[in-house]
Order: structure tokens, then C-alpha cells, then sequence
């Protein structure tokens, strides 16, 4: 197992690579950051001067070599913009996006289980076409559409929720009140989606021998579901999971630019508008590292739920 | 963005179109689907019948008019008829999405072809840049690339297009593997035909049905990633009225005039919609061993 | 039944307002919080160019002067000055007392740290520093004392210094903070809010410095600030930041978007008012075309727009046409321009076209010697104001028979292309609260491949140019800056447009506005010392 890790991890370099190369030689095909930040009131010089500081006449496999020759260190730069440390810049964003992403995802699943598990367990019932109904609507809509209608309603029309912002960590309860709106813009739409995965797969598995065999034992029926079939069918849900990953972070970017939100996601959408490179090298470096370790834990989980896969 | 992570594994088809189509019939939902579909094409060919208004007309005596008779969905904040901009924005959505899958598919195709075809070296570098590509979020990707290319509806187009090309290139490289191996090679190679047009042969019939399910699956997501971008400031401009800017350009009044920003919001669901009922029911017809579960 | 309803409202508030008024007492305590539309890249004054930051800085920092309501330079945080007849000594007499956040006292020394460092690291420190034939020494005989000696006189240095750019910060708190924490993780200063926080993305968190007392002349209330905490909140969408001034957390905001304006005033709870900036929307028509070498086609192009349509549309009625390149509230702005602009007149456009030997061909297309009349127009493509400036530009051209293709890119990008002559007509913009130097970084010949997007001067402009900027006499200055703005105007080589207003928008339960607004640029002082809670 340990192995078998390791060698993933390994196999990650290559990929990480070639992330920094694409998002490197695109963010370099875009405008000067310099005059953009300096704005029309400075003269050309200053913005020459400033264009040879950072290095950015220089040919750009040149600059390639010194960003990978410094990020291989862990020195992803500085922003071009703020003259700050891009690795600073990024810890300081983390947490807002993870709470964030976690949280959807804890509603995610919260709907999405017991609503699938329900639909295939009471196949045709009124609970399952409303829901079906119910994961269409969500899967439709835009969510930046669904954050501002949502701000309308609980936060300008209600009152119930903050508006905007993030008003402290998840844990306390102003904070936890900010998360609402934007984890649940974030989260339903693939609630909508898990939910109907998640009943696809206990409908097969309900019809397998095992199950057969145990309502034969005269096993009760929630045992059945619970034990045996839900263990089964969630699965590919683990697999979906990891896929989706990079899907949750994409959903966040456009969350977080709504819902005002200090992520990672904005920070993201932010820099690009302002061409500030290191800035965006680092962050989708880093998103790309989150994916693909997020992708390697499910595998590791995969084989821990499931003894049949073995890995060497 | 979305609604496709079900459709990763269609099945292989190859069942006779009629029996599809039976099936697709008997699919209240997919026929719900195929009319909204319909409906959009109609809309979108003959908006310039159906818009009441031209969708690009100010008029400053009926600013940020509530639906009534005279406009349908209001007027906006240069007293622009609402309904008529909707409607004029299928023809965006509909380019948009046929655009976006068109040069998915070509890339996919291709590539997953190149990789299955040619095997080894090939292959292990289309499938580390198949890694490269699932690693970063597509809407990330999309977002960096508009962001570098400027804005604009083709740049638009491009940038979503470039980004999502992989789970095409995955079926194709699957179908081409699993031909290459089978027995069929060496009897045609006996028979003189060359590799490339024996596994063609033999892989286009066997991807047509998994690729319709894609495309009807991929247009509603690429037109919701486009919304995205347009909303972001890097997809379409005001005043084109693409769904995404027209919804980023009402968004100012959504607490006293909603119907600016609702209405096209609305159009994006019942496309999507529309297309998403339409995938499914014809994911559903072509694999039978799913049908019977949904 | 509705209309009826929101009278009533409007009554109740009228009443609610008129006796709230008779007891508006300003009230100590609370938070306010300031919706900003962007995120300041840096608070550091030495090193920012950009407006938001600007605007959050000058809160915490002061430079040793300021403007007051007439835009005259006042002393703020120097008792008085001398400067020699010669214009090459200026002494600085500094207030006593005066104590910055960490609470070290200001003294002369902590002056030339700070000087010297802007002049070392501001991209725009380009007028004072001793490369521009400026200050070359500063001395500080005592701890109250600055000398600044310049290399050739200055005319313009005491506005200059009262630029929060060139604020004034400790000396030894800038020599013992990283660089790379200042402005982003720390600042000090004298101002009346003191720097808490920075969360990037979220908020920027300031707190009452209880020790303040040095209110400009102007403020009411001298120190210390009313509201125990000023909080900039960061909502880069236009949309949810109105939704936050009506019913949420933010308090006052400057910088919701034109075309929410009128979702505000229709709002009760929200208070609306518009104050000129000393910005210029305004289009360049490139003077190396030949086709342009004739006046009357220039003057076609400047009779042939609508600038009054411009500001409806494109700034949704929250701008004003303006007459120079300078707008009105530009220091330096020349009234006689608005008797000697080319007025709105498109019969008189076409007239002058036909003289000039271009006329209608198919298409109603202009022609002459088979060539036809197309221009290339390009503007920013990611601001609204500016595309929709652009298509009503196209549009009012097309009126008078010029084919005009809009060609719309991001700033960076346009603007290599402006600076490189690879267009016909553009639209640009730029905002300076003094015209002096302004006018001379867009039309002096010296900036041509940089800033002078028209690529043209004459000997007479660059001439009254150097004189503004250059003479000692301030009535001089003045008569030579009203000649440049009127060469520019009549050249038609530029056409002013458009300058936008400054919109503020507050809860009706903020107090101090009216003393913000007698003030024509609400200065960042003003609102930390004289808006509080009701």
C-alpha cells in the first residue's frame, strides 16, 4: 500500500509540470501586468524600468526556469501586484476555501444519500420523482444565478442570512451564518446530481445474489440497505467524489466572486483580470496539487472499503 | 456545469436505430426534452419573427418596465424590450454550445484516436496531458485561457472548447484499443486493408451512440460555462445578449427589477433542462441495462 | 393602492428625517463600514498608483499639506513654511506633538525618510525628484525643521506635497518592517484611523486613534474620529455591494457602479449624492494619418458627436459633457473652453466633410480619389463606459457617413496599440486632480509614443506646456495653461468627452454626510473624522 503511494505520488511530478507549463506559457501570451497596474497616469519609462525588474523581457523559457528553478524550493515569487509572497498570499486564502468547499460538500452528501438511498429503496414513488424533479431544477441553473437570487431572498428580502462575506471561521456562529448561503449555492447542484448516481447504484445492487441471499436469512430490510447494499453503491459515489473534485474548486470560483468571499477562487479570478502571473501560477498549481491528491485519497479509501482491490 | 458525471460510462450501443428511437418515445421525459429542444432550434432560427422588438432598441420612455402586455419580460435600463433580448440570446446559447462541442469533439476524436491508434509513446503523452487537463478545474482552465485571449464570444468559445476535449478522447481511445485487439485486424489485414481505415471502420459505428449522448450532455454544460465566463467579465459583451451578460448586466437592479437578470436566467434552466432530459433519455435508449434502472 | 403606500413611506421618512435632523448631534461609538469596489493592491503610499488604494491609505497616512474646499494648498502638518524668491529653498516649519500610530513623535527626520523613499520607489514620483530637476537635498538642521533644496524651481511643489503619496511615515518603523509588510501586513501613520488588520479579500480593519487632534482647517471636528471602528469591506461584485447598502452590513459606499444609481435612489433607506472627479473621458484622433492632415476632417469628427448622449448612456446619466481636457474639477481647468468647443452639429460635420472633397458614395459611405472614409476606433473593451462610449461613437459617425470599426481590447493591450499608432480614432481616459502636469503628460511632444495618443504637438503647445508647469508666477502658469487647453480644443486632434461623477451612496442612519459634502472631493479625512452612526 505504502508502495503503492509512493509511486503515485512520483507519478504526480510529471503532471504538476506540465500544469505549471500550460498556465506559465498562457498567462504569458496575455497583456503587460505592469501598465495595468500602474494605470494611464505613468509614463513608459517607469513601466519599462519596472517590466525589466521583474524580468519579464527576458525570453520566456528563461523565465520558466527561474520560476520552476525557484518554485522547486518552494519560493513560488512574489505578486507583481501587491509585491507579496505568492506562498503567503495563497495560505491566507486556503482556509476560506476549504471551509467553504467542505461544508458544501458535507450538505452535498447530507441531501444526496438519503435521498438517493430512499429513491431506489421506493423506486417510482412520489419521494423519487420529486426528487428527480428537485435535482434537475438544481443541476440547470447557473449557480452564480442561484447566489444572487438567494441573496435576494434570505439576505435582502428575509433578512435571515448575511449577505456577503465571510464573518469568521465555520466554527463560530457569525461565521457559520456567512457560510450558509454561498455552501449552499456551492453544494446543491451536485447534491442533485450524487443523488441520482447514488439510487442508480443501490438499484443494481439491490437485485445482486447477496442481497438476495440476506433477505432469505431474514435479514431486516434496513439492515439489508444500510449494511450491505448502501456499503456497496457508495462506491462509485467515492469515485465521483474525487472526479469532482476539481468541479467543487471550479463552482468556487465563481461562488466566491458573488458572495464576496476571501478564497482562493477569487483571489484566482482576480489575478487573471490583472494579468498578476505568479499570482495565478501558483494557485491553480495549487488547486491542481489539491485535485490530484484528493484524487490519490480516494483511491487509498477505494481500497480500504473495498479489500477485493488490491493495489502493488 | 454538470449533469454529465452519470454519463461516463454510456455503453457501447450499436443496437438498431428504430429500437433507440421506440425506446426514446416511450420516454415521457426525453420527448419533454426533444420538443424543448426543438422549440430552441425554431426560436433561434426564427427570432427576428418572433421578437416583438429589436433587441437592441433604446427607449428611454419605458426604462426598467415591469411584464405587461406590450413587453412580455419587462423592458431593462435602457428601456430595452427583455423578451425580444431572450429571445435573440437562444441564437448565442444554441452557436455556443454546437461551437463548444464541435471542437471538443474534433480534438477528442483525434487525439483519442492518435492515442489508441498509435499506442506506446503517443499514448503515454496524450494520456499524461489527459492527467494535466483533469488536474486543473475546467472552469479554471477556461477562465485562464479567456483571460489570456481577451474576452469576446469566439475567444469565449475557444477557451471552453480547449478546456473540455478529454472524456472524448477517453471513449475513442477506448473504442480504437478494443478494436485493435480484437480478431477483426487480422482478418481484414488479411484481406490488405490498411490499419487506420479498418479501426475507423470499425470505431465510428461503435462511437456515434456514445457521442450523441455526449453531445447532448456536453451542449447544456458548455452553455453554463459560458454564462459563467460572460458573468465573470471574459465571455460575451453587453449588449450582445448572450443569457450569461444579459443576466451580468441586470444584476445591478435584481432587488427592484428582477425580471432583468430572472428571465434569461430562466431561459438557461430550460435549455439546460431541455438538454439534459433529451441526454438522458437517449443514454437511457441506447443502453438498455441503464434504461431499466431510470 | 401602491403608489399611495410609498407616499406615505416617503411622508413617514420625511417627518423621521426633519426631526432626527432637529437632534443630529453626532454620536460617538460604532462601526462603519465602507463598501469598496476593488481590493487595494498595497496600502503603501510610496509604491501605489492605484485610486482604491489611494482612497484607503489616506485614511491612515497624511502628507504634510492638503487642498482645502477652494483647492488652495494649506499647511496641515506643518506650522508654516518659507519658501525662497528663487524657487530652489523650501523650509517646512513641523507642528509639535503631532504622534503617529506607534506613538513616536513626527519629526523632521521621519520627513526626509519618507521623501526619500517615495522619490526611490513611487512610479510617479516623476516631478519632484532631483532626475526631474527637482529636490536634490533635504536637510534637517533641527527635529522641527525641513530644508528641501531643488536643483530648478518647482512651481508646482507645495501640490505635490500634498499628495498623500507623499505621506509622511516613522523613520525607524521603516527601516525596521520587512518591505514586503508594508502596506499589506502594516502601516503606520498620523491619520485619525489606525491600520488593526488586512484580510486580503475580505476586509481591511481600522480603529480610532484616540490621540488625534489635527484636523484640518476645514473638518468641524478635529480629532479624534467619531466611529470607534472604520472597516473597508472588499465586494468586488456590483450587485451583492448594493445589496449590502440596502439592507445589509455596509454603511457607505463610493463606489457603486452608474447603473445603480437608480436602484438606490428608489430606495428610502439609502442616500444618493454625485459630486464631479477630475476625470476625462476623451478621444485621440491619430495624427500620423494622412487622412487627417486636413482640419475640417478633424472637425467633422468633433461636430459629429453627441457627448450628451455619451454621458446618458454609456455612464447612465452620472457624468457631465466637458468642454477641455481638463474637467471642471480639475485644478487648472480653463472656463472659456465651453465657448470655444465644436458643438454637437452634424449638418455642420457633413458640411465640412463635403468641402473637404469627401462625399457620399454607396452605402452612403464617404469617398474621395476612390478611397473610403473607414476609421478604426479602439477602446477598452472590459469597462463598460468605455465600449458603450465607443458604440455611440460608432453609431454618431455613421450619421455623418464614416464607417467606423470598433476594435475593443483589454487596457494593457489598447494601450500598446495607442502608444504604437496603430489606429485611426481611440478613446481613452485619464484622472488627475491638477492639470498642469496633466495636460503636459497628454499632449506634450516629448510624449509622443507614450502618453500623447494623438502623436502631435506644436512648437506653441509644448511652449505654453513648459510655461504652466515651469513658471513661478501662478498667474503666468495660468494663462499658459488656458492656451494649451485652447491649441488642444481647437487642433481637434483631441475631443473631450465625457467626466464622470464621483457617487456616494449611505444608509440614512450615517450622520456627517452633509459635512462631507461641503467639501468638493470628500476627502478620506473628512469621512474618517466626520461620519458616525445615528
Amino acid at each position: 500500500m505504502w508502495r503503492y503511494i509512493f509511486k503515485r505520488l512520483v507519478s504526480l511530478i510529471p503532471t504538476v509540470l506540465g500544469v505549471s507549463l500550460i498556465v506559465f506559457s498562457l498567462m504569458h501570451i496575455s497583456g503587460d501586468p505592469v501598465r495595468l497596474m500602474y494605470g494611464p497616469n505613468v509614463a513608459q519609462e517607469k513601466v519599462d524600468e519596472r517590466r525589466a525588474e521583474l524580468g519579464l523581457d527576458d525570453p520566456i523559457l528563461v523565465q520558466y526556469a527561474r520560476w520552476l528553478f525557484r518554485a522547486v524550493q518552494g519560493d513560488l515569487g512574489k505578486s507583481i501586484r501587491t509585491n507579496d509572497r505568492v506562498t503567503t498570499m495563497i495560505g491566507q486564502r486556503v482556509e476560506a476555501t476549504l471551509s467553504l468547499t467542505i461544508l458544501a460538500l458535507l450538505i452535498t452528501l447530507v441531501i444526496s444519500i438519503p435521498a438517493g438511498v430512499i429513491s431506489a429503496v421506493k423506486p417510482y414513488s412520489v419521494f423519487d420523482n420529486a426528487s428527480r424533479v428537485f435535482a434537475l431544477f438544481w443541476v440547470s441553473a447557473p449557480n452564480f444565478w442561484l447566489g444572487l437570487i438567494f441573496i435576494l431572498i434570505f439576505g435582502v428580502q428575509l433578512g435571515w442570512l448575511p449577505i456577503s462575506g465571510r464573518h469568521g471561521p465555520l466554527w463560530s456562529v457569525d461565521g457559520f451564518l456567512s457560510h450558509i448561503l454561498p455552501a449552499l449555492t456551492l453544494g446543491l447542484p451536485p447534491a442533485a446530481l450524487f443523488t441520482r448516481l447514488i439510487r442508480s447504484n443501490m438499484l443494481e445492487v439491490i437485485h445482486e445474489d447477496y442481497i438476495r441471499t440476506a433477505r432469505g436469512k431474514g435479514l431486516p430490510e434496513t439492515v439489508i440497505v444500510v449494511k450491505h447494499a448502501m456499503r456497496n453503491s457508495l462506491i462509485p459515489v467515492m469515485t465521483l467524489l474525487g472526479l469532482r473534485m476539481p468541479w467543487l474548486f471550479g463552482g468556487a470560483v465563481v461562488t466566491e466572486t458573488v458572495f464576496a468571499w476571501p478564497g482562493m477562487g477569487r483571489l484566482m479570478v482576480d489575478s487573471i483580470m490583472k494579468r498578476d502571473y505568479p499570482v495565478v501560477q501558483g494557485a491553480v498549481l495549487f488547486l491542481a496539487l489539491l485535485v490530484v491528491l484528493a484524487n490519490l485519497l480516494v483511491d487509498v479509501m477505494y481500497a480500504w472499503v473495498d479489500p477485493r482491490i488490491k493495489y502493488d | 456545469m454538470g449533469a454529465m458525471g452519470e454519463a461516463t460510462t454510456p455503453g457501447v450501443g450499436g443496437s438498431p436505430w428504430t429500437v433507440v428511437l421506440r425506446r426514446l418515445r416511450r420516454n415521457q421525459l426525453a420527448v419533454v426534452g426533444a420538443i424543448i429542444v426543438v422549440a430552441l432550434v425554431l426560436t433561434a432560427v426564427f427570432a427576428p419573427w418572433i421578437a416583438p422588438y429589436d433587441p437592441a432598441e433604446q427607449n428611454f420612455d419605458a426604462l426598467l418596465e415591469p411584464p405587461s402586455r406590450d413587453h412580455w419580460f419587462g423592458t431593462d435600463d435602457l428601456g430595452r424590450d427583455v423578451f425580444s433580448r431572450v429571445i435573440y440570446g437562444t441564437r448565442y446559447a444554441l452557436l455556443i454550445g454546437v461551437a463548444v462541442v464541435a471542437i471538443e469533439s474534433i480534438l477528442g476524436a483525434l487525439l483519442g484516436f492518435a492515442s489508441g491508434y498509435f499506442g506506446g509513446k503517443v499514448d503515454a503523452y496524450i494520456s499524461r496531458l489527459i492527467d494535466i487537463m483533469l488536474a486543473i478545474p475546467t472552469l479554471v482552465l477556461a477562465l485562464a485561457i479567456a483571460g489570456a485571449l481577451g474576452g469576446g464570444i469566439s475567444n469565449m468559445i475557444l477557451a471552453i472548447g480547449v478546456s473540455g476535449w478529454t472524456e472524448f478522447a477517453r471513449l475513442v481511445r477506448g473504442e480504437v484499443l478494443a478494436i485493435r485487439n480484437s480478431t477483426y485486424i487480422e482478418a481484414a489485414k488479411a484481406v490488405g486493408l490498411s490499419d487506420w481505415r479498418i479501426i475507423l471502420r470499425h470505431v465510428a459505428p461503435n462511437t456515434v451512440a456514445p457521442f450523441i449522448v455526449y453531445t447532448t450532455l456536453y451542449i447544456p454544460t458548455a452553455i453554463l460555462w459560458a454564462a459563467s465566463l460572460s458573468f465573470l467579465g471574459l465571455g460575451a459583451q453587453p449588449p450582445t445578449p448572450e443569457w450569461g451578460a444579459l443576466i451580468a448586466d441586470g444584476r445591478g437592479y435584481l432587488s427592484f427589477a428582477w425580471w432583468i437578470a430572472v428571465m434569461p436566467g430562466v431561459a438557461i434552466m430550460v435549455t439546460v433542462m431541455g438538454f439534459n432530459f433529451l441526454g438522458d433519455g437517449f443514454r437511457d435508449a441506447l443502453d438498455p441495462k441503464m434504461a431499466r434502472q431510470t | 393602492m401602491n403608489r399611495w403606500l410609498w407616499m406615505l413611506v416617503a411622508l413617514v421618512m420625511l417627518f423621521s428625517a426633519t426631526a432626527s435632523f432637529a437632534a443630529d448631534e453626532p454620536q460617538r461609538g460604532g462601526t462603519l463600514v465602507v463598501g469598496l469596489g476593488e481590493e487595494p493592491e498595497t496600502l503603501d503610499p510610496h509604491t501605489t498608483t492605484r485610486f482604491h488604494s489611494y482612497i484607503v491609505l489616506h485614511h491612515i497616512v497624511e502628507p504634510l499639506f492638503t487642498l482645502d474646499e477652494d483647492f488652495n494648498v494649506i499647511p496641515w502638518l506643518v506650522e508654516d513654511y518659507d519658501w525662497s524668491d528663487d524657487g530652489l529653498t523650501m523650509t517646512l516649519y513641523l507642528k509639535k506633538g503631532i504622534r503617529f500610530h506607534n506613538g513616536q513623535e513626527m519629526t523632521a527626520r521621519d520627513v526626509k525618510a519618507s521623501y526619500e523613499r517615495f522619490f526611490e520607489l513611487s512610479p510617479i514620483a516623476t516631478y519632484m525628484p532631483e532626475s526631474a530637476g527637482g529636490i536634490y537635498a533635504i536637510e534637517t538642521p533641527d527635529d522641527y525643521t525641513v530644508v528641501l533644496r531643488f536643483r530648478t524651481p518647482k512651481p508646482l511643489a507645495l501640490y505635490e506635497l500634498a499628495d498623500a503619496h507623499m505621506a509622511i511615515m516613522p523613520a525607524d518603523w521603516l527601516d525596521s518592517t520587512p518591505e514586503e509588510d508594508i502596506g499589506i501586513r502594516a502601516l503606520v501613520g498620523t491619520g485619525p484611523v489606525k491600520f488593526v488588520e488586512w484580510i486580503p479579500g475580505d476586509r481591511i480593519a481600522t480603529e480610532r486613534y484616540e490621540d488625534y487632534s489635527h484636523g484640518p482647517a476645514f473638518a468641524r471636528n478635529k480629532g479624534p474620529a467619531y466611529v470607534d471602528r472604520m472597516v473597508f469591506r472588499i465586494i468586488p461584485e456590483p450587485s451583492t455591494l448594493v445589496a449590502e447598502l440596502m439592507s445589509g452590513e455596509v454603511d457607505i459606499s463610493f463606489d457603486v457602479p452608474p447603473n445603480a444609481v437608480a436602484a438606490l435612489l428608489r430606495n428610502p433607506g439609502v442616500r444618493v449624492e454625485t459630486v464631479p472627479t477630475y476625470s476625462a473621458q476623451y478621444m485621440a484622433v491619430n495624427m500620423t494619418r494622412p487622412i487627417f492632415e486636413d482640419i475640417r476632417v478633424r472637425q467633422a469628427l468633433a461636430h459629429a458627436i453627441n457627448k450628451q448622449a455619451i454621458a446618458r448612456a454609456a455612464w447612465h446619466g452620472v457624468g457631465h459633457p466637458i468642454s477641455s481636457l481638463l474637467s471642471p474639477a480639475t485644478i487648472g481647468y480653463w472656463p472659456g473652453s465651453e465657448d470655444i468647443e465644436y458643438k454637437y452639429d452634424p449638418e455642420r460635420a457633413r458640411a465640412l466633410l463635403d468641402e473637404a472633397g469627401w462625399r457620399v458614395g454607396p452605402g452612403g459611405i464617404r469617398q474621395k480619389d476612390g478611397q473610403s472614409l473607414e476609421l478604426t476606433l479602439i477602446t477598452f473593451s472590459n469597462i463598460d463606459q468605455w465600449r458603450r462610449a465607443g458604440e455611440i461613437i460608432q453609431a454618431q459617425l455613421g450619421n455623418i457617413g464614416i464607417r467606423v470599426n470598433l476594435e475593443t481590447a483589454e487596457v494593457g493591450a489598447t494601450y500598446d496599440r495607442a502608444r504604437a499608432g496603430d489606429f485611426d480614432i481611440g478613446v481613452f481616459r485619464n484622472t488627475w486632480w491638477l492639470g498642469h502636469p496633466y495636460l503636459f503628460f497628454l499632449t506634450h511632444s516629448t510624449n509622443i509614443g507614450s502618453s500623447n495618443y494623438a502623436l502631435w504637438s506644436t512648437p506653441e503647445l509644448d511652449a505654453n506646456l513648459e510655461t504652466a508647469q515651469n513658471a513661478l508666477d501662478p498667474q503666468e502658469r495660468q494663462r499658459a495653461l488656458n492656451e494649451a487647453q485652447r491649441i488642444a480644443i481647437e487642433s481637434a486632434a483631441w475631443v473631450p468627452l465625457v467626466s464622470n461623477a464621483q457617487i456616494l451612496a449611505a444608509k440614512t442612519s450615517v450622520g456627517g454626510v452633509d459635512e462631507l459634502m461641503k467639501h468638493p472631493w470628500w476627502p478620506p479625512t473628512l469621512r474618517a473624522l466626520e461620519l458616525y452612526k445615528k
